[in-house]
């Protein structure tokens, strides 16, 4: 988990990952930036992310991000 | 039958009086109350037919008459639900076979296999669900462009096949493949209740113009059935009466100086199209969000909360903000069901993958955002109406989003070289201006019927300036004399202050908390000013929604 | 406990919402004149204080002049009548009538069957100015029905700021609300006072019937049955029209002939017009309308029938009847300069005397008239009215003198310049020491004197 926030961190350095728990439903992250950041997550872990995963449920915060990442590995 | 009308009033009091009977039953009638919108639903659907049926007696006429009304909407309702059943059965199954099975090569199998006959069903109920769309919508548009080409090709021309339009196709089709989808998906658990899901498609408040809701969403609040509140009722009559007011006062008032003048667009030139022009921006929104208000209100009164449509989309600063607050349900189906599977399909991943590592590394990523908006916007076009100029709107769209996408970074360095204060006040007005403006030029699109009509609109407003019609002279002699043309600007004032107050409060909350006189004496006035200042009656032709045409 | 505290608060809020459009209906309402006044006059009269309510259409008040017939006759029998009200709305404004003079006798109109139901116009003349009750809403919807108009588009005739909220922009103009003439429904617009139209060619005498339109059958039973259900005093009437069409007229005997085999009284007066001493030359307005002078004749003959055939006591000169009398001086001052004094005295009249035809010539200030010999006159009688060039009030009719048979001429001097001065002349022939007045020119023939300089 730690890379996926040195990830977020460093791709975003404006939003502070930790106390942000409704990323999507606050508007902090557009469409744009999330299919941005999958083909990062993507790249980083190897993974294919599918549409099943591309919900808000799993892109709220860094530990549903997480939580999506593990299940795809 | 009309939402701004006294028979649908009449209707909704009649269905909440039945629907809130039920709910005395306990849970058995709360559980019940869903066939009751059902059946209000579809008697809403029917009601062209349906009335006369009850009021003279049913004709074999009149029967098949609503039997062919019923029978668009409710062929997508059925495809798409047993499609649901289908392709969640197949999941279900799946996930039993890789419970009981350890072995890694057979479960890819296994899941390799059920994904092509979850596949397959879905294929089929797209098909059917967007084939019909197709079919009803565009066979005009498509039997016209085949005609130009035969012509050229010098061969007959086709005959476009009359067929009926169902009312608010446009707008359950895309809810019925979103449920689709999402079950595909494995978002959640499929509808096992036919009569259920029926009703979610042919709900009256969202069937004729949206917004357009998700199932997981709608079904909570509607499956377990909803307790009479007082809070529901108030809050909800309250969003209603809003809704009365933007359209009547508002919406209805502007059209008839846009009308004037649009109407008769040949003998205009200048700046008075350029105002005619911004009212109609202005109008369009009142419209729509005021329709959209109504619905949501009356929804409300149901117990059953809508999607959000707007959200003050002229406070924007920038054209992807425009479009978060502007017709917010479609935006996001677009998003959810186009944008993001194309942005993650296989075309697009490839073309990623080629371009990483090389020179094409820019033009990588910047078709990996462009070519989804690109194909959003097509769609988005076309699915406004069957013609070219909806789709040209789109396109313009399109060339706004994906210039913004490419002059993002070098204009960000421009406004930090240039020292510009981006917090100021000044600054975000100018934004605002400019997104507005943005807007207005892609409404002329909107409102001309055709692509020529629209350069022909756009040659008007720059061949003179013809200062002289802001003139009081002239200025109140089209179709709005003095005092109408003061009561439409004091009503867009008061929209814009509503407006302003609820992008910082929720405002129904917040007059709750407000005294019971100062309340009351503010829907009173509500109500006055709607009935006394309202386009409707007998001295005004009836005016037809903008969007009801979808 | 909160839950009987919202349950009132809803009411409340109901009950005051109902207020609230109430206000608003009355604000933008009708803003017909006319027929407010006739309205009022009925509405304001106390209860049980008149002798008859007569109801009917037009016909009503361009026939019926209730302060010539208070004046002579001391009866009280004010006009609830509308514009084109059709037949339908008869049963209703019966029933309006009787909430307060229960006891009065009811004069209807059978005109009224020429039009079944109305248009929309004419439907909102009828509801406007209805005071809001259970009745209205049982007409409303009655005649909605029979004219196919669905139930949301009566609402318009309950609710008549439907129709009309669209005048908020001219609202500073009509803001006046018009003050009540308290003339008893006694009319007096322009062509009603001073128009004069030669009706003879329309007018046709006919004792023939015709079959009645099945929907004017069903409301005629309808009226009738009523009227017997709940014991009504009812005379019917069918005012001597003259510009009814031979089905017309076939089918409005055959209707009065209805009323009188079920034993109503009935007054079938289209064919009487000599008896009444209608001339058709001189007392119409136009096809369907007497003027005032034929109005007056109309009024005393039915005012001779009604003291003949009911129990109407003469209540001239009663304290409690002053507002009479008041009615009745106002109106006759209104009227003087369209009237010559004897047509409000019950005169005899003699309509073999053909009315003179006058000439004027002006000379300087003088005025010379001349006119035509009337055949069996042994007098005439000269009356003149003026009235300013540059506008104001004309002065009534007054006698200038009166001559022998031989003379045909007179000159009229030193009169005013810058006036218009209006001239007739009646033939005369006293019989027993009675005088018998002839037909005369009702709108006189004008000269004018021009302003000096």
């Amino acid at each position: 988990m730690e890379e996926l926030r040195n990830l977020l961190n460093e791709k975003y350095p404006g939003i502070d990952f930790d106390t942000e728990k409704e990323l999507v439903d606050n508007g902090v992250l557009d469409s744009v930036e999330i299919v941005s950041l999958i083909s990062d997550i993507e790249d980083t872990f190897d993974i294919t992310v599918t549409m099943e995963y591309i919900q808000p449920k799993y892109f709220q915060s860094v530990e549903s991000m997480w939580e999506m990442i593990e299940e795809l590995q | 039958m009309s939402y701004v009308s006294f028979e649908f009033l009449a209707f909704c009091v009649a269905i909440l009086f039945v629907y809130y009977i039920f709910s005395a039953f306990g849970k058995y009638g709360r559980k019940a109350q869903k066939y009751v919108l059902l059946v209000a639903s579809l008697a809403f659907y029917t009601w062209s037919k349906l009335y006369p049926g009850l009021k003279d007696g049913f004709t074999s006429d009149i029967v098949s008459g609503i039997f062919k009304s019923l029978s668009g909407i409710l062929i997508t309702a059925i495809v798409s639900f047993l499609a649901g059943v289908l392709i969640g059965g197949v999941w279900k199954r799946e996930a039993k076979k890789l419970e009981a099975c350890d072995d890694k090569e057979k479960q890819k199998t296994i899941k390799k296999k059920s994904k092509r006959l979850a596949r397959l069903w879905l294929v089929l109920a797209l098909l059917v669900a967007v084939g019909l769309l197709a079919v009803c919508k565009y066979n005009e548009f498509a039997v016209e462009n085949i005609n130009v080409i035969l012509d050229k090709l010098g061969k007959g021309q086709l005959e476009a096949p009359d067929i009926l339009l169902p009312m608010g196709i446009s707008f359950y089709t895309f809810m019925a493949i979103s449920y689709v989808l999402d079950i595909f998906w494995k978002r959640y658990d499929y509808e096992k209740n036919v009569f259920a899901y029926v009703s979610y498609i042919t709900y009256f408040p969202h069937v004729v113009q949206g917004p357009i809701d998700r199932y997981n969403k709608f079904s909570a609040q509607m499956k377990d059935g909803v307790k009479f509140s007082y809070k529901n009722i108030t809050f909800g009559a309250q969003l209603a009466l809003w809704g009365f007011f933007e359209k009547l006062v508002v919406a209805d008032r502007i059209g008839i100086f846009v009308n004037n003048i649009y109407g008769n667009i040949e003998e205009y030139k200048g700046i008075i199209i350029v105002l005619a022009t911004v009212l109609y921006s202005v109008q369009i929104y009142a419209d729509f969000a005021g329709c959209i208000d109504i619905v949501r209100g009356i929804s409300e009164m149901f117990g059953i909360t809508l999607e959000k449509n707007f959200n003050h989309p002229y406070f924007a600063k920038t054209m992807p903000e425009f479009w978060r607050r502007w017709h917010m349900s479609l935006m996001e189906w677009f998003k959810d069901y186009i944008y993001y599977p194309v942005s993650t399909s296989k075309l697009v991943r490839s073309v990623k993958k080629h371009t990483k590592k090389n020179r094409l590394k820019r033009f990588g990523e910047l078709f990996a955002t462009c070519f989804p908006a690109l194909i959003v916007w097509m769609v988005t076009g076309i699915w406004h109406g069957a013609a070219w100029n909806f789709v040209a709107w789109g396109m313009f769209h399109a060339c706004l989003i994906i210039l913004g996408n490419i002059f993002e970074r070098p204009l960000a360095a421009l406004t930090k070289k240039l020292k510009i204060n981006v917090e100021s006040f000044s600054w975000k007005l100018w934004q605002m201006t400019r997104t507005f403006v943005l807007c207005c030029i892609g409404r002329v699109f909107f409102k001309a019927g055709t692509v020529k009509e629209a350069f022909f609109i756009f040659r008007q407003m720059f061949a003179k300036v013809e200062l002289y019609r802001l003139l009081p002279a002239y200025l109140f002699t089209y179709g709005l004399n003095v005092y109408a043309f003061t009561v439409m600007l004091v009503s867009i004032f008061i929209l814009w202050a509503v407006d302003m107050v609820e992008e910082k409060y929720p405002l129904r909350e917040t007059l709750s908390r407000q005294n019971l006189v100062f309340r009351w004496l503010l829907i009173y006035a509500c109500l006055a000013a709607i009935l006394i200042f309202g386009v409707f009656g007998p001295e005004f032709n009836a005016s037809a929604f903008i969007y009801e045409q979808f | 406990m909160s839950k009987i505290k919202n349950l009132a608060k809803a009411v409340v809020f109901l009950i005051l919402l109902a207020v609230l459009i109430h206000a608003i209906d009355s604000i933008f309402t009708n803003t017909d004149f006319r027929i407010y006044q006739t309205m009022t006059a009925f509405y304001d009269e106390p209860d049980d204080k008149l002798d008859g309510v007569y109801i009917g259409s037009s016909t009503t008040y361009a026939f019926w002049q209730p302060n010539t017939a208070w004046d002579h006759y001391g009866i009280t029998v004010i006009p609830l009548s509308i514009p084109d009200m059709p037949a339908a709305s008869l049963k209703y404004m019966i029933k309006e009538g009787r909430k307060t003079q229960p006891d009065a006798l009811y004069i209807i109109n059978l005109n009224s069957f020429r039009s079944a139901v109305p248009d929309t116009n004419h439907f909102h003349f009828m509801t406007d100015f209805m005071k809001f009750s259970l009745n209205k809403i049982d007409m409303v919807n009655d005649l909605g029905k029979r004219s196919d108009i669905e139930w949301y588009d009566r609402l318009e005739f309950l609710f008549p700021v439907i129709r009309f909220h669209s005048n908020w922009s001219n609202l500073y103009k009509d803001a006046v609300t018009p003050e009540p003439d308290l003339l008893k429904g006694g009319v007096h617009y322009s062509t009603y006072l001073s128009y004069v139209k030669d009706v003879t060619g329309m007018y046709n005498y006919s004792e023939e019937t015709s079959e009645i339109d099945a929907e004017k059958a069903d409301i005629l039973e309808g009226l009738l049955s009523y009227c017997e259900e709940d014991d009504v005093n009812v005379l019917f009437i069918l005012a001597p029209q003259a510009d009814l069409n031979d089905e017309s007229h076939a089918e409005l005997n055959a209707i009065a002939k209805v009323t009188e085999e079920r034993g109503f009284p009935t007054l079938n007066l289209v064919n009487k017009i000599d008896e009444i001493g209608l001339d058709t030359t001189l007392d119409f307005y136009n096809g369907k309308h007497t003027n005032i002078h034929g109005s007056l004749k109309f009024t005393k003959y039915l005012c001779e029938y009604l003291t003949e055939n009911y129990d109407f006591e003469d209540k001239r000169g009663r304290e409690e009847y002053s507002d009479w009398d008041e009615a009745s001086e106002k109106y006759r001052g209104m009227i003087d300069e369209y009237v010559l004094d004897f047509e409000l005295t019950d005169p005899v009249r003699d309509y073999t005397l053909g009315a003179p035809w006058i000439t004027t010539t002006v000379l300087g200030n003088d005025i010379a008239l001349g006119w035509t010999a009337s055949y069996g006159a042994d007098g005439y009688l000269l009356y003149r009215k003026s009235k300013p060039v540059e506008g104001g009030d004309s002065t009534a009719w007054e006698l200038v003198d009166s001559f022998g048979y031989e003379t045909l001429e007179y000159r009229d001097e030193g009169l005013k310049s810058g006036t218009k001065y209006t001239y007739t002349v009646v033939p005369v022939k006293t019989v027993d020491e009675v005088v018998n007045y002839g037909k005369f020119n009702h709108v006189g023939i004008t000269a004018e004197i021009k302003a000096e300089g």
